[in-house]
């Protein structure tokens, strides 16, 4: 194997893994605040990837883009918000079973409704012309927009890590992630705050698809598609940590985009040998808490 | 709120379950984009599970004159509407079509119901069929095949069709042949074209009018051994037909040239978003050429992640590129030169076709697509055979149907008797771009017969028998 080969495998396991860190780490930051595995997080991913593809096709340029970004997750966001006060908040002291139930119930409700507004065709957007096209990377030939997805997902994981490290929000949100109840009683507003998180879950998701859409297209089953690899990610990780999940995209990226170069047939057999092989060796996960 | 300090365990079992649920939602096929459903899928296996059910359940269901869920007429014409100038009198004949409208692969199922009406009302102003006229109703299988034996039954049964047409996904056709077989009537698949249809699970009253998997891929493999490449590499969705398909390729590519080595084989999951570690792989191995049965919005998102990491410079591909496809990447990408393989495309030079071109065109504002121009044979092979008997006997229809000679969109064509298969070639062309409709298009084209790529009776016969 030559070393140009080897470096493009790790530069598409890299790009796979940023947009898998993206949306997944929305899904730990659920779970870590709520408790709840929101199988719906696929969704917000691809009415993110919906919205931001039809804004992309109105307004031209890098504008475009950034507006696209913007308005998919207030979109998603205000979703979220919806899901969250309407359904979820009457489920957390119940079974998890309903939560996922309900959360399940979403899955079906966005896909007709995405179906039903921007019908059966797949819609692919052209890359922002600053990010489109090739690289030539001393002899390895690599897209931009890989590139910048890499680097997306870099400023994000820190972006992230300073909101729940520096931030009051993120204050709030770690205490909630120990013990809810005492952060109750000492005066915060913990139902606005699980709003807020699961909002802002949503609203990872919904950059997650914006980012994807120039990538590969905006369609119908990509929901399921995503929710079943960010399983496979946090699962690996530990749900509710950030680190583990930036670990656990990276794992999942680059033991596939490695995996199929040498085994073929059974590369996504081999992301799930990983994760049970984890499971195995760490039951919450590599950097997940043990069940408060 | 209070939440419980004490919450059960999350615990894997549920959410095992819910991954199961999730599958389960893959497999209706109406919910997601991947799914098992394509316009080549020949899975087999799911076929017999779905038509368990003893008929009479269905029959007592149905019987309550309800109309079938998710069914629409679209005939022009019922008994009090008669189209203007028509000699066409009496009541209707009802004719059937189950196909995908629902779900990612709704595309291919549009386009067949568009160029069904638009043949069915060509045939109403022509006067109808034996003097009658035509009403098409068209139903949704959701892609799934217990969907379409329910459609089917229902068409049968409740709205007593002459026969049906259909559908997108191999799995469903297989289904409904089932139920055409035990209803006995005749049903002509033009988009769906698993070679089992016709040959292992063939039944008198299935006619194909599409070049089968093994047809498609024979012809590539045939003129693909004419070129100079002997270090091929694959890449096929992980399923049934991607496998088949693949193997059958490679099986002819080494008959006809025994030096082809196979020094790649890539198997994406349907509805794969990202192939950039796949083509990485590929090149990985430095194929001469590269062969795929990806299809539709797989195949777009492929071109335009192959065509950033620099493939098409560095090998020779070929794949089914057909309308929809062509027109989704536009200029997008250079496709000049890249050996495209397709089963009607619209260019296919005929009086018919460009006829049927211009019609389709000024009702639906765009070019018919392969499921298009397909679905306008069926109708008319069967109005043709329909005419020639005087009758709607559906055995008369099988046994005239049996070698009948028909002119179709592509041409002077006919069905062989062993199998009911439909003569049809298959189209292979270097692409070249169309200014003025602003997608590339098939340059000079060659037209493999069916004669060269199909099996022969022997072989026909040996399968049914193996």
């Amino acid at each position: 194997m030559t070393t140009q080969a080897f470096v493009l495998q790790l530069l598409t396991g890299l790009s796979r893994a940023a947009i898998l860190f993206i949306v997944a780490a929305g899904l730990s930051l659920v779970f870590g605040a709520l408790r709840v595995v929101n199988v719906a997080h696929g969704s917000f991913f691809m009415v993110g990837a919906f919205v931001g593809v039809t804004v992309i096709e109105a307004v031209e340029g890098p504008a475009g883009f950034v507006l696209a970004v913007a308005a998919a997750v207030v979109v998603v966001a205000v979703l979220a918000t919806l899901v969250e006060t309407l359904a979820l908040r009457r489920l957390y002291t119940s079974e998890h079973l309903l939560q996922l139930l309900a959360t399940f119930a979403c899955v079906l409700i966005f896909s007709d409704l995405v179906q039903f507004l921007w019908g059966e065709r797949p819609r692919s957007v052209r890359q922002p012309r600053l990010v489109s096209g090739s690289i030539n990377l001393g002899g390895v030939i690599f897209p931009r927009y890989s590139l910048f997805l890499i680097a997306v997902a870099v400023v994000l994981a820190v972006a992230l890590w300073a909101l729940m490290t520096r931030t009051r929000l993120g204050r709030d949100i770690r205490a909630a992630v120990s013990d809810p109840e005492m952060l109750g009683l000492v005066g915060a507003n913990v139902p606005l705050l699980f709003t807020v998180v699961f909002a802002l879950g949503g609203a990872l998701a919904a950059v997650g698809g914006v980012l994807a859409a120039p990538q590969s297209t905006a369609r119908l089953g990509m929901d399921i598609d995503i929710i079943i690899e960010s399983f496979a990610v946090v699962i690996i990780g530990g749900l509710g940590s950030l680190v583990g999940t930036a670990v656990g995209a990276l794992l999942v990226g680059l033991t596939f985009s490695f995996g199929i170069l040498f085994v073929p047939q059974a590369a996504l057999a081999i992301v799930f040998v990983v994760m049970v092989a984890v499971l195995m060796w760490r039951p919450y996960g590599l950097f997940g808490v043990v069940e408060r | 709120m209070k939440r419980r300090t004490h919450t059960p365990r999350p615990g894997w079992p549920a959410l095992l379950l819910v991954l199961a649920m999730l599958a389960a939602a893959c497999g209706g096929g109406g919910v997601e984009g991947g799914g098992d459903a394509g316009p080549t899928e020949g899975d087999a296996g799911t076929a017999g599970a779905v038509t368990d059910s003893p008929p009479e359940t269905q029959t007592e269901s149905t019987s309550t004159g309800t109309e079938p869920a998710g069914t629409e007429t679209t005939g022009t014409t019922t008994g009090t509407e008669t189209p203007t100038g028509s000699a066409a009198e009496g009541e209707p004949i009802k004719i059937g079509m189950a196909t995908t409208l629902s779900g990612s692969i709704a595309l291919f199922g549009e386009a067949n119901r568009n160029a069904a009406e638009l043949a069915v009302d060509q045939l109403n102003e022509a006067g109808g069929v034996l003097g009658r006229p035509v009403e098409l109703i068209v139903a949704d299988d959701q892609a799934a095949p217990e969907e379409g034996v329910r459609i089917a039954r229902d068409l049968i049964i409740d709205e007593g069709v002459s026969m049906l047409l259909g559908p997108v996904s191999s799995g469903v056709a297989l289904a409904i042949s089932e139920v055409s077989a035990e209803r006995q009537v005749p049903f002509i698949v033009h988009t769906s074209n698993t070679e089992a249809l016709t040959v292992q699970e063939f039944q008198p009253y299935v006619v194909s009018v599409v070049p089968n998997t093994g047809m498609e891929a024979r012809a590539q493999g045939v003129d693909l051994a004419g070129s100079e490449y002997t270090r091929w590499a694959t890449i096929a969705p992980n399923y049934e037909f991607g496998q088949r398909q693949t193997a059958t390729f490679v099986e002819t590519l080494q008959a006809e040239k025994p030096d082809v080595e196979i020094v790649a084989q890539q198997f994406p999951e349907l509805g794969e978003s990202d192939y950039q570690p796949f083509i990485t792989s590929l090149l990985a191995a430095s194929p001469e050429a590269v062969y795929t049965p990806l299809f539709a919005g797989d195949l777009v998102t492929f071109t335009q992640q192959a065509a950033d990491l620099g493939f098409f410079d560095q090998v020779y591909f070929t794949a089914l590129y057909e309308t929809d496809a062509l027109q989704e990447l536009g200029d997008a990408v250079d496709l000049e030169g890249i050996r495209a393989y397709s089963r009607c495309p619209f260019t296919i030079d005929t009086e018919q076709m460009a006829a049927f071109v211009e019609t389709y065109e000024a009702a639906y504002g765009e070019v018919p697509s392969d499921w298009a121009c397909m679905a306008y044979d069926a109708v008319n092979l069967w109005a043709e055979v329909v005419e020639e008997n005087g009758d709607l006997d559906a055995d008369a229809f099988v046994e005239t149907v049996e070698g009948f000679e028909f002119t179709s969109l592509r041409g002077d064509t006919h069905i062989r008797e062993i199998d009911h298969q439909a003569a049809v070639p298959s189209y292979i062309a270097e692409l070249t771009f169309d200014d003025e409709l602003g997608f590339y298009v098939y340059g000079e084209t060659t037209v493999v017969p069916a004669e060269d790529i199909w099996l022969s009776e022997e072989d026909v016969e040996a399968a049914r028998a193996g």
